[in-house]
């Protein structure tokens, strides 16, 4: 990351907490924030970025917009000198708040179905202030006072499945070792009406604190779930030690200290949910899914994205009236792309449609190692001239020369880049992940009646796809008639002032000065 | 089950309970009063009965004085004694008593050492830390209840009525399992309704898939570098490296179908490929009886029955195991519906083969 100089401001309007995306990394959540900004220009916007390591960031990839008027930049795995140490006891009302936060926390979590922590949202505020340096929880008595160890240790002896005390030692003060940092942060902040968080993680644990220490209301909008990406990365990560030996180990038993950290950002969404006003998922399954992870439902709501509908709908002029026999892939190739099954995809096509070209237009800087596996593939399944890696293009320049849209991501919440397709003309194959049915086939009742947009595949099928892909394309009156559904679609249900209405709406009631109402109450919107 | 404590934590705990009794700075004013006192009247009586004592009585109320003197002088001692010298309390106390009854001041002098030899040492140990109890580990603990027992896992898995957390339990207990054991099932959870299941499975076979492809590249590499003749190596040794990357690949492309990690069209190009790389090296060397065998295996894949079993009948020439080419040879026979070669092969086989599938077929044909 190069540093350059970064706007700031005394006070905004909306606060924005971005975990690893806007303006840092491109993709699909950035695009959004990025569109969000300039779609409310009598706003002030800020923003806290949090990221992993400065290393991992580079350069904007976004210009800033003009109400966009402080950025502050913070990474969670920057190594920060600790507080000196000296021995101490420890503050024995603050620890026992915290022992009761940690077993209110073990008593949610083993409830059947979850929900939210009764009594952690209240626990958390009488905390948070106990943050401070030279408070009862400090990061130096978290570090160095004998009522931590003796609360580290009790935990680690009562609870703890994994042999080595050095790696739960450890576990336990890497975990936390963010805590102290947001709690920094959130200290000194700049003014704001209100809060908007786009992830739950560190971003939506900031927005709890900030909710907490100012009163100022916050809002949650999750695109994916955070909770869930992060346990899929946990369980096949390869850094977390398991210890146990062979005669205690139960393979059905999740290791221990993958188990820790699981629920430590399980933790992270239930503090986050139980501070938020208002908490916003893109479509109705992930409105569910944030419910059971312990969002108050009565507090959650749908708002799906839309697209900036005239200047997409003008590309269709660009293009004839028959599909060309090219499958392009928008977006960046990286692993939960699943670009391998599409390039796998396109050897089947190929073989039954010779002529037919399959193309990856997004950035591959993210993760050069699997960009370079790909091309590997595709060299190894002789595609070198049907399969083109184009980098990052403009989709203006792209949508009037594509077939077909294709999607082989093995996650996706509600994918821009379909509705952008629908709304140039552009039918699209997709895998059956977050809203991508929902998008294509339509919910039940009018919007299904409108008929299907393309088709739906199950993730790393390529036979599937390349069958399902190729179907469309080698019927012309299949591919119209997805065409013109795709456009209604898209025109009814997915357009950016839809999206701006509601977004309105919210904003507005969070820029109220809540008046000491405890999270969520006193909202006037609709459902 | 309590583990046993290291050396150290012996140590640790008695330095742990090294935490001197807290008091205020009155008590402690109090406290060194007391014992400046106590062992001003002692010192007086003891000068006394030894200086100017004349009497038996005189000398008695010395004793006396000093005796009650020696009892407060170790009580008041006792209490600024670090926790270590403090216990057990009545030996503790016994001992300072004795002190100052036989050797008077002693133990005021001793406590004074103690105190100095204490600071001291802190003097010299700039580490500004404190002194804590060391953990302990025992096995038995609160466990999460959501474990899967062996034998349950496939049912686990395709349960429609097993709880999400149950059914992502049983499906981690197969992640370390061969691919070919877990494939079919990880392709199956795919198009699972629950979302972290079809990650999770996905990133499963995927990382499985990815452990060949890696070494595939590699190796792809490793060919291109023997072919182009770079590295200035002799025929031979360039021989050599053609037949061991063409043989790897081969093996390796052999490890995606074996493990069914590939499916469909990919399946047949992946046999392909292998198929090809495997002639190659024969090509460079013809008596690799391994390869033979290899390749008798993927006819069965690459839809190559003639050459296949010409293969494992040149592999046995070559000395490979009769007994496991059988099942090969076998199967050969059974897709061209010749069921009497298939008895003969397996009623030619003096012993009953260890493989369990390969057991039962030879049970069902040869009898």
């Amino acid at each position: 990351m190069t540093a350059t100089a970064l706007p700031r401001a005394d006070s905004v309007d909306v606060m924005l907490l971005l975990e690893g995306t806007f303006p840092y990394v491109s993709g699909g959540v950035s695009s959004w924030v990025n569109q969000i900004v300039r779609g409310f220009p009598e706003y002030r916007f800020g923003a806290v970025f949090l990221g992993s390591r400065p290393e991992d960031y580079g350069d904007m990839r976004y210009a800033l917009p003009d109400n966009f008027v402080h950025l502050e930049v913070h990474h969670v795995q920057d190594v920060h000198e600790p507080p000196a140490a000296a021995s101490h006891r420890g503050d024995a009302k603050a620890f026992a708040l915290n022992a009761t936060l940690h077993e209110t926390l073990r008593a949610a979590r083993t409830a059947q179905g979850g929900g939210a922590p009764a009594g952690a949202g209240e626990l958390l505020r009488s905390m948070v202030p106990m943050l401070a340096d030279g408070e009862p929880l400090s990061e130096r008595a978290f570090l160095y006072s004998e009522r931590s160890w003796e609360f580290v240790t009790d935990q680690y002896r009562r609870f703890c499945t994994d042999p080595s005390f050095v790696d739960y030692f450890w576990t336990v003060r890497i975990m936390h070792a963010p805590i102290w940092m947001l709690a920094r942060i959130a200290r000194s902040l700049i003014p704001a009406k209100c809060y908007h968080s786009i992830s739950t993680g560190y971003a939506g644990l900031l927005g709890a604190m900030l909710r907490q220490r100012t009163g100022r209301r916050l809002l949650l909008s999750e695109h994916g779930i955070y909770t869930k990406e992060r346990k899929i990365d946990l369980f096949q990560s390869t850094w977390i030690a398991d210890n146990r030996g062979v005669f205690d180990k139960d393979p059905s038993q999740v290791a221990y200290f993958r188990d820790t950290w699981v629920r430590f950002f399980e933790t992270l969404g239930r503090m986050c949910y139980d501070a938020s006003d208002r908490i916003v998922a893109l479509y109705e399954t992930n409105r569910l899914r944030q419910i059971a992870d312990g969002a108050p439902p009565e507090r959650t709501t749908n708002v799906a994205n839309g697209i900036n509908l005239p200047r997409l709908a003008a590309l269709r002029e660009r293009r004839g009236d028959d599909p060309p026999p090219v499958l392009c892939l928008i977006g960046r190739v990286v692993p939960i792309k699943d670009v391998k099954t599409f390039i796998r995809a396109m050897r089947t096509v190929v073989d039954r449609l010779p002529g037919a070209e399959g193309w990856i237009a997004g950035p591959e800087d993210e993760d050069p190692a699997y960009a370079e596996e790909c091309r590997s593939i595709a060299a190894g399944l002789g595609l070198q001239d049907s399969v083109k890696f184009l980098g990052f293009q403009k989709i203006d320049d792209i949508l009037p020369k594509v077939g077909l849209v294709v999607l082989s991501s093995i996650s996706e919440a509600l994918p821009l880049v379909l509705l952008e397709g629908f709304a140039a003309g552009v039918p699209a194959v997709a895998t059956d992940v977050g809203s991508c049915r929902q998008l294509i086939h339509g919910l039940p009742g009018d919007d299904a009646a409108i008929g299907a947009a393309g088709d739906v595949v199950r993730i790393a099928d390529p036979e599937a796809l390349a069958g399902a892909a190729l179907r469309l394309l080698t019927d012309p009156d299949a591919w119209r008639a997805a065409q013109a559904a795709g456009i209604r679609r898209v025109e009814s249900l997915y357009t950016q002032d839809m999206m701006f209405g509601r977004y309105r709406e919210l904003y507005e009631w969070a820029l109220q000065d809540p008046k000491g109402a405890a999270p969520g109450e006193g909202w006037t919107g609709g459902a | 089950m309590k583990r046993v404590a290291d050396p150290g934590s012996a140590l640790a705990a008695a330095l742990a309970a090294d935490a001197r009794p807290r008091r205020g700075a009155s008590g402690r004013v109090a406290l060194a009063a007391g014992l400046l006192a106590t062992v001003a009247i002692d010192a007086a009586a003891v000068a006394h009965a030894a200086l100017l004592a004349d009497t038996a009585r005189a000398l008695a109320i010395d004793a006396a004085v000093h005796a009650g003197a020696s009892l407060v002088l170790a009580a008041l001692l006792w209490r600024t004694l670090p926790a270590s010298l403090r216990t057990p309390p009545r030996a503790s106390i016994a001992a300072l008593v004795s002190l100052n009854l036989f050797v008077p001041t002693l133990a005021a002098w001793m406590r004074a050492a103690v105190w100095l030899g204490h600071h001291v040492a802190r003097a010299s140990d700039d580490a500004p830390i404190g002194r804590v109890e060391a953990p302990e580990f025992t096995s038995t603990r609160e466990r999460d209840p959501t474990g899967v027992r062996a034998g349950q896992i496939r049912a686990q898995l395709t349960s429609g009525e097993a709880p999400p957390s149950a059914r992502l339990s049983a499906l981690l207990s197969i992640q370390d399992a061969p691919a070919r054991i877990t494939s079919d099932i990880l392709r199956q959870l795919l198009t699972d309704p629950f979302e972290d299941i079809r990650l999770l499975a996905y990133g499963m076979l995927d990382k499985k898939e990815k452990a060949v492809s890696q070494r595939i590249l590699a190796e792809q590499a490793a060919l291109a570098q023997a072919e182009s003749g770079e590295d200035g190596a002799d025929a031979t040794t360039r021989a050599e490296r053609l037949h061991g990357a063409h043989k790897r690949l081969a093996e390796l492309q052999w490890e995606l179908v074996y493990q069914k990690l590939v499916q469909g069209d990919l399946l047949r190009f992946t046999a392909r490929e292998a198929w090809r790389h495997a002639h190659e090296a024969l090509a460079v060397r013809a008596d690799d009886a391994g390869l033979w065998y290899l390749v008798g295996r993927l006819g069965l894949e690459a839809d190559e029955p003639e050459a296949g079993r010409d293969a494992l009948e040149r592999a046995a020439r070559l000395g490979f195991p009769r007994e496991r080419l059988v099942p090969w040879l076998a199967e050969y026979a059974f897709r061209e519906r010749r069921y009497d070669e298939v008895r003969a092969l397996f009623g030619a086989l003096a012993t009953p083969p260890d493989a369990l599938r390969v057991a039962a077929a030879y049970a069902y044909w040869k009898f």
